[in-house]
């Protein structure tokens, strides 16, 4: 399992290229369950004296003892939740037992793709111990020094202990910060590369945007409609980043694309641009207001030329009324063009706002553009009321369909970026947060999320309990709706009933005929429980469904009932999914 | 003699009917006398924990055996519809600044209640039958059994009959609860314990937090004079994923006590608290800041408790908000929001009955809230003094061998205790267990 995550990200060779490094440092998975160490280098096991075995699979907490400060303790586990970077000196203990303390730096890797995280690299630098040393020879007293220098390898561990108590707080030098920062440059420099050859790119930061930020396809359409320079930043996230760029915005700038996606628009400003006027902006954004500044820019045009841009800026609200993003318009200043024919730039300018504030609310509810013109090509056959395909064309259809798809999925396949024809990985505020993902791998019984504002009600999280249960792989069920657990013998009427409840947003518990993907793919009895399960702002954001196979139901007296386990399991996705909404940055 | 009037909690839906109803088979399957006969409810029996091996193997963290029956239990409830609120509706959002105050909109918790007098400038008062306890609970609300076992291993028994002659540990659902799996855990209910704590309560306090080896599950206390609104012993406990500000806050080590306890006092939070860490077994723990609440009951300085960390952490929170508003000294605003500062308020958890105070809640107002809670920082010191000499003077105590007081195996010490006996029947360990063994006593930390 720890293999095959790293291998699906990174091409090949990789691990021999971390190797190669001098840093202490390991890599772990928030994706798999118990957020294991995936890699670990050469210089970590050295440190710690365990072998490569002992590490992979292991969560970090294993180096932590009796010793380490609880407080540093849950400042980790915090950065973890809130997929953020963080530097700490850590007491941690080696194989032996021995406790030494480190420079703890750990910053998350993300998808350059969908935002996701995808690993977190944790970069250990000793802390040297000579101060600490220093404090006990003077104790002991000068004379002595040169005896404790020699046997220093063999004290410094028993003075390590000794003196820990009174150490509140261990400070690392300045140059072991770097030194750490220095670590994890080149480990996210190696992530990246081999992350390029196998065309999954990973980077240090967020790039596009997590949750309710990347944008549907339907909003991108439709922004791609409007052929001037303009992006889109969003304010909820943290720097307020570019989370759309028009192609004009790129020809004028000069940059690419991913450039500047998850950039602050600053980088566009440059030396001699008015501090007042990127004052007067920030003033703006605060109070939510709209503005027109010209402003002195910096373009990465072949010339790296600057040029003057009126620019404006007004907030976008979504059909909650909330503001979901800014809008920046960009005119060069000097193509402001004053034949009679044309619209004003500020008008033009003022047009894109309008588009966009379209786009944006209406891409909200469903999709936009795309049905639109589905029905101006339906409006045009008002006279025919219908024409039903025979069945031979249907299949055609769908067998095209399937050769287009198969080929798509072939050659992505050879690029290292999968497609495929059904929704697996979830989009737009239903990419689960790794933090979420964490909670929920403690939950060791079979279950599934599903989620219900989502067309057909995919599975969005199950767990490897489930997988084993019913013998199918992970990518082979997300995306999916329930129903391929069903087969022929399976009760409609059951169905009819879990359906019924789900619409009422009611829990309930059924006993389902199902069907397995195992080797012998047979079928077997489901004690199925099904709830709602709500966010932190009290909206249904899941169904949990809990799956105990009804003749495994364990009736030994020092067990659970499997009905109260089940239930336990609602519980636990409960307080988790709760509590993921509640992240603040 | 110091009142305020305030609206209290509805613990249970049993709770309502003050007026004493007290016919004979009650007829609604309570705790009582009258019901309890072939009443049956499951048994968890905790490890003996000061033996657990710690540190040997990295032990995966799934789902903890208690942490699956309190979760299974408290969802049953919550299906069976005995709350009086769905408490996952509440919105619940983190307020945004440095320490990240937890803020909930409640507005269902305290609807339907008049406010009623309590006597805050008494910590300690005895136990009135007359008034709502907890043997007047539904059994339907009772969840389980627990108890401190003898045995290295866990130990459960789905089915065990309440046994009226030994008084049973018992967790219950709050039907008012303030997070999921609110429930209270109520040291053997039979026994009418009025709210004060004893050494043997606490510890099994402690046992439960450690057994439900989950760092987002805690265990707290407020004492009588600081929003306890029942006189019958009692501590709470719910989950919330996140950490608590009171948790982040820095701490300066103040002391190590002869059995490895090593005391803090926080810092840069707006309540003066004490942390205690660390001890040779986790009865050092327990023992040392059950020294120090015994001595402030003992003295009428009401105090609150917040077991963390999977019990490898105690907070210990004497206060005073409710002595002030008594008097008259809370800013009228800060009395307004009708937020009172318990252990949850205190560790950072606000639950707000108003719509706009959630709406505005700032960093500002919750710290101004607290701060008003807070003793002064002279009063502080003095307190913390006298603390340290009791905890002081009981380890010397043991140090000269003269420790008498053994613990009665069937708990009835405090029963009988009276309030001087108390002071002097700290059931400190024996002195073979003494011995300086830097052995660990819980297993490695939780890393996510």
């Amino acid at each position: 399992m720890e293999e095959e995550s790293f291998n699906t990200r990174y091409s090949l060779w990789i691990k021999e290229a971390l190797d190669e490094l001098p840093h202490n440092f390991t890599i772990t998975d928030p994706f798999l369950s118990n957020h294991p160490i995936v890699f670990a280098s050469l210089g970590f096991l050295k440190m710690t004296g365990y072998t490569l075995e002992e590490v992979i699979g292991r969560n970090g907490r294993a180096f932590q003892g009796p010793k380490t400060n609880r407080r540093s303790v849950l400042e980790i586990r915090e950065a973890i939740r809130q997929e953020r970077s963080i530097q700490l000196s850590l007491l941690n203990y080696s194989k032996s037992g021995s406790a030494f303390w480190i420079l703890f730096h750990m910053v998350p890797v993300f998808g350059k793709d969908d935002g996701k995280v995808i690993n977190f690299v944790a970069v250990q630098v000793p802390i040297n111990g000579q101060e600490m040393i220093h404090r006990n020879v003077v104790d002991i007293g000068s004379c002595r020094r040169e005896v404790f220098m020699h046997q220093e390898r063999d004290l410094s561990v028993e003075c390590d202990v000794q003196g820990l108590e009174d150490w509140e707080h261990c400070e690392a030098s300045e140059s072991e910060k770097l030194k750490a920062v220095e670590g994890i440059n080149n480990v996210l420099s190696i992530l990246t590369r081999y992350s390029e050859l196998s065309g999954r790119l990973v980077c240090g930061k967020r790039c596009c945007l997590r949750g309710a930020d990347c944008l549907s396809s339907s909003l991108v359409i439709s922004l791609g409609r409007i052929k001037q320079s303009f992006v889109l930043t969003n304010p909820c996230l943290p720097d307020m980043p570019i989370v759309y760029a028009s192609d004009a915005f790129l020809t004028l700038t000069g940059y690419k694309r991913q450039e500047v996606l998850g950039q602050n628009c600053r980088f566009l400003s440059g030396v001699d641009t008015d501090s007042s006027v990127l004052y007067e902006m920030k003033e703006c954004i605060l109070k939510g207001q709209s503005c027109t500044v010209q402003i002195l820019n910096y373009s990465n045009r072949k010339d790296k030329s600057s040029f003057w841009n009126l620019l404006h800026i007004s907030p976008v609200r979504n059909a909650s009324g909330k503001t979901a993003y800014f809008v920046g318009v960009q005119v060069e200043a000097s193509c402001r063009n004053t034949e009679s024919q044309e619209l004003r730039p500020e008008t033009r300018q003022l047009s894109v706002v309008g588009a966009v504030r379209v786009a944006g609310s209406s891409s909200r509810p469903s999709s936009s553009s795309v049905e639109s013109d589905e029905q101006g090509s339906v409006s045009r056959l008002e006279d025919w009321e219908h024409c039903e395909a025979s069945e031979s064309e249907k299949l055609k259809a769908v067998e095209g369909i399937n050769n287009v798809l198969s080929i798509l999925t072939r050659y992505s396949e050879l690029s290292g970026r999968l497609v495929c024809g059904k929704r697996c990985c979830l989009r737009g505020a239903d990419c689960l947060s790794s933090s979420l993902v964490i909670s929920l791998g403690r939950i060791k019984q079979s279950f599934v999320l599903t989620n219900p504002c989502l067309p057909d009600m995919p599975i969005v999280y199950a767990s490897d309990a489930f997988l084993t249960l019913t013998g199918y792989k992970r990518q082979e069920v997300l995306g999916q709706n329930c129903r391929f657990l069903s087969g022929v013998d399976t009760d409609s009427s059951v169905l009819y009933e879990m359906k019924e409840c789900i619409l009422k947003g009611q829990s309930c518990t059924v006993q389902i005929l199902n069907y397995s993907n195992r080797k012998d793919k047979s079928s077997f009895w489901n004690l199925l429980h099904i709830s709602p399960v709500r966010n932190a702002s009290g909206k249904t954001a899941y169904f949990v469904g809990v799956q105990v196979e009804a003749s495994c139901r364990n009736t030994e007296s020092q067990e659970l009932r499997p009905e109260t386990r089940q239930l336990s399991v609602v519980g636990a996705v409960r307080v988790a999914v709760r509590s993921s909404f509640m992240v603040t940055y | 003699m110091l009142k305020i009037k305030r609206v209290p909690t509805v613990v249970s839906n049993y709770q309502k009917d003050e007026s004493a109803d007290e016919s004979v088979g009650c007829g609604r399957n309570c705790l009582g006398a009258c019901c309890i006969n072939g009443a049956r409810l499951p048994l968890y029996a905790c490890k003996k924990l000061d033996k657990s091996a710690a540190g040997e193997k990295p032990v995966e963290p799934p789902l903890a055996f208690l942490e699956s029956l309190v979760l299974g239990e408290w969802e049953d409830r919550f299906q069976r519809g005995l709350f009086r609120y769905d408490v996952t509706a509440c919105e619940t959002k983190v307020i945004p600044g440095k320490y990240g105050f937890v803020a909930q909109l409640n507005e269902g918790r305290h609807l339907k209640k008049r406010p009623t007098e309590f006597r805050v400038d008494k910590v300690l008062q005895s136990f009135d039958a007359n008034k709502f306890n907890f043997t007047k609970v539904g059994q339907e609300e009772l969840l389980f059994q627990f108890e401190a076992g003898e045995d290295g291993e866990v130990q459960f028994f789905p089915c065990m009959p309440l046994d009226a002659e030994n008084s049973p540990s018992v967790v219950a659902i709050n039907v008012s609860p303030i997070e999921y799996g609110h429930v209270l855990l109520i040291p053997r209910v039979l026994d009418c314990l009025p709210q004060r704590i004893d050494h043997k309560s606490l510890l099994l306090a402690l046992h439960m937090a450690v057994e439900a080896a989950n760092p987002y599950f805690r265990l707290g206390y407020n004492s009588l004079g600081a929003f306890a609104t029942i006189n019958h012993l009692h501590f709470q406990a719910y989950y919330l994923a996140m950490p608590f500000p009171l948790e982040k806050a820095p701490s300066r080590k103040m002391t190590t006590t002869v059995k490895g306890v090593k005391i803090s006092e926080l810092m840069n939070y707006p309540v003066r608290s004490l942390l205690f860490q660390g001890g040779y077994s986790m009865q050092n723990l327990s023992d040392t800041v059950s020294d120090a609440c015994v001595f402030l009951q003992n003295n009428n300085i009401p105090f609150n408790i917040l077991i963390s960390d999977c019990g490898r952490q105690i907070f210990l929170m004497p206060q005073c908000y409710a002595e002030k508003q008594a008097l008259g000294e809370v800013s009228p605003e800060v009395l307004e929001t009708q937020v009172n500062p318990a252990v949850w308020e205190i560790s950072g958890h606000m639950v707000l009955k108003r719509k706009e105070d959630y709406e505005g809640a700032s960093e500002e107002n919750a710290w101004r809230l607290l701060a008003e809670a807070s003793l002064s920082e002279e009063r502080f010191k003095e307190v913390n003094a006298l603390i340290f000499e009791v905890i002081g003077c009981s380890n010397q105590e043991e140090l000269e061998g003269t420790i008498v007081q053994k613990q009665n195996p069937s708990g009835s010490v405090t029963r009988r205790a009276t309030e001087a006996m108390e002071v002097r029947s700290r059931t400190g360990l024996p002195l073979s267990a003494l011995s300086f063994s830097e052995q660990p006593w819980l297993g490695l930390a939780w890393w996510c």
